[in-house]
């Protein structure tokens, strides 16, 4: 639905995004990069608002920029917190879908059930001026989803959330993507990305570092040797099983546990099963604290 | 590290207030932390540097008119060809009131100075209204009163000098130079006169910068507002002294013609150099000068410029507030 | 054409807090115009009303040409609002034009408001039988598409558009008219007087103080609508094109 092809923008001297190829499809993919990294100038590009320097994009196989065909298609709920703020919530989509083309009554039905998707039917009327962040981000989303766009973009969408607001924002998030539309995620709150979703692109520096799935991402950083924490009664016994392991590259003793670098997990998950089975090794609890998408942030970023 | 003996040793440390003890800067220098920001901010940028030599272009051709005159008077003097003591130029030179000089140079300089300005005044306060920038200043060992004069100060200074700077290096010039044309003679506190011209449009530009700025949250409003005042009311004038110079006006016509954002300072500069103004260049209308409205009442004018800069001073005093603007 | 992106610029325009200055300058000129004897006693009634006319209504048309038109575009880009504007699914051209249009049609309003208000505290209940006024209508309302046009460019080109628009409303059409030979053809306000034909006083009078050079007599109503007519064509073209071709991000200074 999306590709970028040796992609890359500049800003006078300062590169944006750097030659980035990629092809984003249905489902829920998040953006990921520290600030700076270049993902609102991505998603500046996929929304047509700018041009890139060199290189293609194209959203459903046209070029975004300034085309109305593809914005019918696609939805964009931005970072920013600015809106008309004498507007209610409701009077604003309205004004928005009036001038997407909609006749009065469409217009005010399809505003009715995003407001509803959203959460804010009962709260519509108050003044923007008067929202609280949440409702804010509530309202982006509503105006981004008034065409039933096949592709939305949000940036930073989680930002000044509370918690419940935040697994909302996600479930819903997660409901658009398993309807076959493409939702692109722009965060750095890594830990809810996770939850969201395991399909990430990961920018540094204007550089796609990573595409693709998570675990298969951390699997082929070979420079870092997954760190394994194996809890068990007797943690010498347990080392000495399990350093003749080729896999084993260092095991670093805790007061009930080993601390453990292993290359290959999953060869070593299944000599371990051995171990476990035939010879009584005893193991109380298991973690795996890097196999989470801040470690492979940092580790790629390190790179 | 072990807690000292005596001492808990909970994770929680002791969130009891402690007084800050370190070293304080004095209250009157708080102030001058936001003049100099604001003046930071002013000497980069390139529209206050042109617009400002830009206000001083009168002063420049009148030195070079002078100049040219007295190359030409000196050149006839040492010429041969023509009788000793004929001095075509002395006429011309005799009959300039250097006072109206400089309040002629003043008022052309009037439209360059408004618009530093609007450079610099329109954003002071609507700025940091829309960036909520007062909640910060305000929640500092900052009030209000050293805001605004940091503010006022940050505006003044630039202002000051953009006027000076032409002006006094006019003066030096005219000093060093025409002292035979009774440049000191004519009036010998015009110096002093002078220093206190340079900061009239200072001041006034300054208060009512920050006065109409603290009632916006968006420059540019409070710049188109500021410049509404300024050319209407200067249009307004214009038609006045136009009616004026016709003859037969009532007196009040005289009086409005001050009515306005130039108006009141060029009121205020001819009753600061006691002159009434008139021609540049009398000796060319025949001698006569050009009939301008008279300079108002001293004392009464000196009032109501300084009223009304109090008086944007007291809106911005009201409007300056530690509230979170939405939008 | 989208009429919606017009209807709904428009009502944001009229907004009561947005127009009341508007008409309060609209009465302040009407007020000029009622005391004008006192102040230049002898004029006629056509004399009062030109004066004020000139001085003021022509003023205030061009200033609100000047703080309109810069909020179509310029207005949006300061308070990041335009990104939600130019992701609708709507052509850019139209979105600028029905703006544009918008901006025109306030401005219009409050020129003939103002010029209504004079009218009628100079001629009484024959203010509006008057042709003057009824020229004056037509000037104004060919002065807030041309300059309309003109300061959208301006705005579309400089970040500082209101300072320029407010120099040249002010200055240039001020100063030009005045200028020896031809230079007042460069001035709008030139060809807006050629189609408001007012009267013009005696040499030395308010009327050249305040723009009208002796060239001013050889433009006709008809020449002065043709030269504005392609005026605002031309630039208005130009400016849906550049809208249309070049980028508008939200800036992230605060000036």
């Amino acid at each position: 639905m999306i590709e970028l092809t040796n992609a890359s923008r500049w800003y006078g001297q300062v590169i944006g995004l750097n030659d980035v190829t990629c092809r984003i499809g249905p489902g829920l993919t998040a953006l990921l990069g520290m600030n700076g990294a270049g993902k609102s100038t991505l998603l500046r590009l996929i929304t047509g608002q700018i041009r890139p320097t060199t290189g293609e994009i194209k959203v459903l196989g046209m070029e975004p920029f300034a085309n109305p065909d593809v914005y019918r298609k696609m939805g964009y709920c931005p970072e920013i917190d600015n809106f008309y703020e004498h507007y209610s919530g409701r009077a604003f989509v309205n004004h928005l879908a009036r001038l997407s083309g909609f006749d009065p009554s469409r217009a005010k039905k399809r505003t009715e059930e995003v407001l509803e998707m959203v959460g804010m039917s009962d709260r519509a009327d108050k003044k923007i001026a008067g929202y609280s962040k949440g409702m804010r981000q509530r309202i982006k989303l509503a105006q981004a989803m008034l065409d039933d766009p096949d592709i939305i973009l949000l940036d930073e969408p989680l930002n000044g959330l509370d918690p419940v607001g935040r697994r909302h924002y996600i479930d819903l998030l997660d409901h658009l993507a398993r309807n076959g539309k493409c939702v692109l995620v722009s965060s750095h709150i890594l830990y809810e990305v996770e939850q969201m979703t395991r399909s990430i692109l990961l920018l540094h520096r204007g550089r796609l570092l990573a595409e693709g799935d998570l675990r298969v991402i951390r699997g082929l950083i070979d420079k870092h040797p997954h760190q394994i924490r194996m809890e068990t009664d007797d943690p010498r016994r347990a080392a000495a099983l399990l350093s003749p392991l080729p896999n084993v590259v260092s095991i670093r003793f805790e007061r009930d546990a080993l601390q453990m670098e292993v290359r290959e997990p999953d060869a070593f998950y299944d000599l371990l099963n051995k171990l476990i089975l035939e010879d009584g090794l005893n193991v109380r609890g298991f973690s795996s604290p890097d196999n989470n998408l801040e470690s492979v942030f940092h580790y790629l970023v390190e790179a | 590290m072990s807690a000292p003996a005596g001492k808990s040793t909970s994770p929680i440390l002791d969130l009891s207030y402690r007084s800050y003890d370190g070293p304080l800067d004095p209250p009157t220098f708080r102030w001058w932390a936001i003049a100099k920001l604001s003046m930071r901010q002013t000497w980069k940028k390139k529209g206050f540097w042109m617009w400002g030599l830009a206000s001083g272009y009168w002063y420049l051709i009148l030195m070079a008119v002078f100049y040219f005159a007295d190359q030409f008077s000196s050149g006839v003097r040492n010429s041969t060809r023509v009788p000793s003591g004929v001095d075509p130029m002395r006429a011309f030179f005799e009959g300039i009131k250097w006072d109206v000089m400089f309040v002629n140079a003043f008022s052309i300089s009037q439209l360059f100075l408004f618009i530093v300005a609007l450079l610099l005044g329109s954003g002071a306060i609507a700025n940091d209204n829309r960036a909520n920038a007062l909640l910060v200043y305000l929640s500092k060992p900052c009030d209000k009163k050293d805001y605004l004069i940091g503010k006022w100060v940050g505006i003044f200074l630039p202002i000051v000098l953009v006027t000076a700077a032409p002006t006094l290096v006019f003066y030096l010039y005219c000093l060093l130079s025409y002292q035979q044309y009774g440049f000191l003679s004519q009036d010998g506190w015009l110096g002093l006169r002078l220093l206190a011209l340079c900061l009239v449009p200072g001041v006034f530009h300054a208060s009512a910068s920050l006065g109409i700025s603290s009632m916006f949250s968006q420059a540019r409003l409070a710049g188109a507002t500021y410049a509404a005042v300024y050319f209407i009311l200067l249009f307004f004038t214009k038609s006045m002294e136009t009616i004026y110079r016709a003859g037969g006006a009532p007196n009040i016509v005289a009086n409005l013609y001050y009515a306005s954002v130039d108006g009141i300072q060029i009121g205020l500069a001819k009753v600061l150099l006691t002159t009434d103004g008139g021609s540049l260049f009398p000796a060319q209308v025949g001698g006569s000068m050009q009939s301008v409205p008279p300079a108002p009442n001293g004392w009464l004018f000196a009032a109501i410029y300084f009223a009304t800069c109090l008086g944007f001073l007291a809106l911005a005093w009201k409007r300056v507030r530690a509230v979170e603007v939405v939008g | 054409m989208n009429a919606y992106v017009y209807t709904s610029t428009l009502r944001q325009h009229l907004r009561f807090s947005r127009i009341m200055p508007w008409l309060v300058l609209g009465i302040v000129a009407a007020v000029m115009g009622s005391i004008w004897n006192r102040l230049a006693p002898g004029s006629t009634d056509i004399e009062r009303y030109s004066s004020v006319s000139t001085i003021l209504v022509y003023r205030i048309m061009a200033l609100a040409s000047a703080i309109f038109t810069t909020t179509i575009i310029s207005q949006e880009v300061e308070q990041k609002t335009i990104v939600y504007l130019l992701t609708r699914p709507i052509p850019r051209w139209q979105l600028l034009l029905g703006r544009y249009l918008a901006s025109v049609t306030a401005v219009a309003i409050v020129g003939v408001f103002a010029a209504a208000a004079l009218s009628f505290a100079v001629f009484g209940g024959g203010g509006l039988s008057n042709a003057l006024f009824w020229r004056d209508c037509t000037a104004l309302l060919a002065g807030a598409f041309a300059y309309g046009a003109l300061f959208l460019l301006i705005s579309l080109l400089i970040n500082r558009a209101m300072i320029i628009c407010l120099l040249f409303a002010f200055g240039w059409e001020s100063s030009v008219p005045q200028m020896p030979g031809n230079m007042f053809r460069l001035s709008i306000y030139s060809y807006l007087q050629g189609i408001a034909q007012h009267p013009r006083k005696q040499e030395g009078g308010i009327s050249q103080a305040l723009g009208f050079g002796d060239g001013l007599a050889s433009l006709t109503p008809v020449g002065s609508f043709i030269t504005l007519g392609i005026l605002v064509v031309v630039l208005a073209a130009f400016c849906m094109w550049w809208f249309t071709t070049f980028e508008y991000v939200p800036r992230e200074d605060a000036e």
